[in-house]
């Protein structure tokens, strides 16, 4: 089920009341059932790689907690990251490794063929492994005490709202709320309501009708001229923040209906003012992850200064390969460890401090740099990537111009229409993104008369309606 | 958590109000347009219409066959309600409006030729349908037309998102003209008249291969079903066609070969070619081009059909 379809207009209301009406004993079986229901919309089959993952997770961090002996614990650890990481290495990564055998053989002259399994990716199971995978790390470090009721802990593993695309929740953060009976918040309800209406907008209005745009030039970036690639790719950057942030402001809107809150995924990315700060308001649950269970286990920060270059370059190739099993994803991780390591050798952190115009400068530079990784990201292909960086630089060819933007007779044509509504969606949504996050501005907001608020979710329930490209497009990070 | 709630019902509400006074609004607007196909619509789906012969499908029919000619020599009631640019696609849904009416016609005619198979073909502003889609029949004809019409059975108020813009654009100076009671153009006519004859016989930009649906065949054999459960005579007609421009069309037995399969199979259904009419054949005086008749053509055409829907009622009394 997508978060952006009218079943879930259905689902989530009736989930919502439901929840408020059952004593507190019995909702985590609403919530369990409504979580596997949501999740059986997609694929009722691979709900099986879930309640494995939920099981073999519930007894290793049971085992974890009791036993005292190093070398077992370990053995449980191991036998927790060997299903986990195994199933996730099967299912998402078997098919790029075989064809990397058959490159590899095919360059050696061998004849070795391996034949692809053609897997179909289980939509979430990279969110999901990581989050179970945090718990049994956290018991094994002593950090928590296992759950002690086996539905409570599917439920955590298994919580609709950030089940398919995260945020990557932490067990001490989530569980401990399924526990504790809680009453509806009309505050915490209400700002639950403006989170999903703003994550719709996002998604609906900005990501979806900037993926026209970015999807054709894309597919056809051997005809087209550098100023269109570099559109394409600006639009890109926007596309993907909206798609992927919009996704989590509607699954914290759900939480937030309940009463849970999830941990906050985005601050205002693109307004970093370099790549280590860029990364610490991008995907935060997966970054702060990342630091948790890669990075500080290397060393981190505490050895010498190339121990600590390894150790940043690791945790971004894991990051790309974290994306997606392709190349390209891989070397965007790569891109953004170099990034890491020449701010830590130039020591250029957010801490000095810089007048106006030079954090404005820093933000343009840091965004650029981003863009770059963003290419990668989008190509299909390393080939694609390479090719698409080429024709942007070879700036004396470029047409500049938005009619530049037709395409040929055998694709879909983009209106000039299509164009200037993406670039209007991108300055509502920036100028809405400074809003929410400078706490004045929002607080402004939040203290206008009733007519005045409500006059804005109208405006923006009804630009999603109007502006909106609809027909339940997927969410881009369902894929990783 | 009712206050809440209250909130939500009231704020849903409002919007839900807010869409459908916009809808109404370009509805309204639209229908009100002055343009042909546009009146043409309104009068098929707004007045209380119930001809005894329906002419349906593209500019040929539409200029080929005169309905008062029609009318007057077969003392039965006919509307032309072909429409320009059009394929059975949409007007199936003209088809299913009438054949829905407590008293359907007795006989629908419509024209057959390559073009109406051709699965490439785009079809003329699908959006002349919007101001109807509260008829469940209109929308399904949408859909059918594939992207980005489908969405309409799908996503509630389809007609007013972006991807629309014609259709908010016509409305919007449709009311302009409304409010500045503009006077509309010409007395609306179910048949249009074409009285030019001057055309080029060595023009042939129009005639390019076509490849035949499966989907256009299939919709033709469920039209042809319905009429038989409401015992409705469907006349097939391969119009007359100026005789060079015949020979340019690769699939024209193809064509045919589809419309007489189509009467063996269906009882009710009766295939007319006038593509080989002596009368027509070399008189470029009786066409607007290749394919059109003008109004001299159709004036014979009518009148020839008239004759053979006399005699094909004679044969089955």
């Amino acid at each position: 089920m997508l978060f952006n379809s009218l079943d879930y207009l259905v689902f989530l209301p009736i989930v919502f009341i439901l929840y408020y009406y059952l004593p507190h004993r019995f909702r985590w079986i609403l919530l369990l059932l409504s979580s596997y229901y949501f999740y059986m919309c997609w694929r009722w089959d691979y709900l099986i790689l879930i309640i494995i993952s939920t099981l073999v997770d519930f007894k290793v961090g049971h085992l974890l907690f009791k036993s005292e002996d190093s070398l077992k614990r370990k053995v449980y650890l191991f036998f927790s990251l060997l299903v986990n990481l195994g199933l996730l290495a099967y299912f998402k990564y078997a098919d790029f490794i075989i064809g990397n055998i058959n490159s590899l053989s095919k360059e050696l002259n061998l004849t070795l063929e391996v034949d692809y399994l053609n897997i179909l990716l289980p939509v979430g199971i990279s969110f999901y492994t990581f989050q179970t995978l945090s718990y049994t790390i956290d018991i094994y470090n002593r950090k928590i005490e296992p759950e002690t009721h086996l539905g409570r802990f599917a439920v955590f593993v298994s919580f609709f709202p950030q089940l398919v695309a995260g945020p990557i929740e932490r067990a001490s953060h989530l569980i401990p709320q399924f526990r504790v009976k809680k009453g509806f918040n009309y505050p915490v309800a209400v700002s639950g309501l403006r989170r999903i209406l703003w994550g719709l907008f996002k998604k609906i209005v900005v990501a979806d009708r900037l993926s026209i745009i970015v999807d054709q030039i894309y597919a056809t970036s051997g005809d087209q001229n550098g100023f269109a690639l570099l559109l394409a790719t600006y639009f890109f950057a926007f596309q993907i923040y909206c798609d992927f942030s919009g996704y989590s402001d509607i699954a914290i809107g759900s939480a937030r209906l309940l009463n849970i809150s999830l941990m906050e995924n985005f601050r205002t990315p693109y307004f970093s003012r370099s790549i280590s700060e860029f990364w610490s308001r991008w995907h935060i649950s997966l970054s702060t992850w990342f630091r948790d269970y890669l990075y500080i286990p290397l060393g981190g920060n505490r050895s010498n200064r190339w121990r600590v270059f390894f150790n940043i370059y690791i945790v971004f190739l894991v990051s790309g390969l974290w994306h997606g099993a392709n190349w390209t994803f891989i070397i965007w991780g790569g891109i953004h460890g170099i990034y890491l390591i020449i701010e830590k050798v130039l020591k250029l952190g957010v801490e000095q401090k810089v007048s106006q115009g030079g954090d404005i400068f820093r933000i343009l530079i840091s965004f650029h740099l981003v863009l770059l990784g963003w290419v990668f990201f989008r190509a299909e292909n390393l080939h694609h990537a390479f090719l698409v960086l080429e024709k942007i630089c070879r700036i004396s060819e470029w047409n500049v111009g938005l009619h530049q933007l037709y395409i040929g007779d055998n694709a879909k044509v983009i209106s000039i229409a299509d164009t200037y509504l993406g670039i209007m969606a991108i300055c509502i949504l920036l100028v809405v993104d400074v809003v929410l996050h400078k706490k004045k501005f929002k607080n402004w907001f939040l203290s206008r008369n009733r007519f005045i608020r409500w006059t804005t979710y109208l405006v923006f329930a009804l630009a999603i309606v109007i502006f909106g490209y609809h027909g339940e497009t997927e969410f881009i990070y369902f894929q990783f | 958590m009712s206050v809440f709630l209250r909130k939500v019902v009231v704020i849903s509400f409002i919007l839900i109000v807010c869409l459908c006074l916009i809808s109404e609004f370009l509805k309204y607007g639209y229908k009100h347009a002055d343009d042909h196909a546009v009146r043409k619509l309104y009068s098929i789906f707004e007045e209380d219409l119930e001809p005894e012969i329906l002419i349906l499908g593209s500019s040929i029919a539409e200029g080929a066959i005169n309905s008062n000619i029609l009318s007057e020599r077969t003392q039965m009631k006919a509307y032309n309600a072909a429409l320009s640019g059009r394929k059975i696609n949409d007007w199936i849904c003209v088809a299913d409006h009438f054949l829905s009416k407590s008293t359907p016609p007795e006989i629908v005619i419509f024209d057959i030729f390559p073009t109406v198979f051709n699965e490439h073909s785009l079809l003329y502003n699908p959006q002349d349908f919007y101001p109807y889609l509260d008829k469940t029949f209109v929308k399904e004809a949408l859909k059918s037309i594939g992207e980005p019409y489908s969405k309409i059975a799908s996503v509630p108020f389809y007609e007013l998102t972006a991807i629309n813009a014609i259709y908010v654009k016509r409305s919007l100076s449709s009311w302009k003209n409304l409010i500045l009671n503009k006077p509309k153009n010409a007395i609306h006519k179910d048949y249009i008249e074409v009285e030019s004859s001057t055309f080029n016989p060595k023009d042939f930009s129009h005639f390019k291969k076509i490849n035949i649906s499966k989907e256009s065949v299939e919709l033709y054999e469920s039209l042809f079903s319905k009429c038989e459960k409401n015992e409705v005579v469907v006349i097939m007609i391969a119009m007359p066609i100026f005789y060079i421009g015949k020979e340019k069309y690769e699939n024209w037995n193809q064509v045919v070969t589809i419309a007489m399969n189509f009467e063996k199979e269906f009882p009710n259904v009766h295939f007319l070619d006038y593509s080989n009419n002596s009368s027509f054949l070399a008189e470029s005086d009786l066409f607007a081009n290749h394919t059109h008749l003008n109004t001299k053509g159709a004036d014979l055409l009518s009148r020839l059909i008239s004759h053979r829907i006399e005699e094909l009622f004679e044969k089955s009394k």
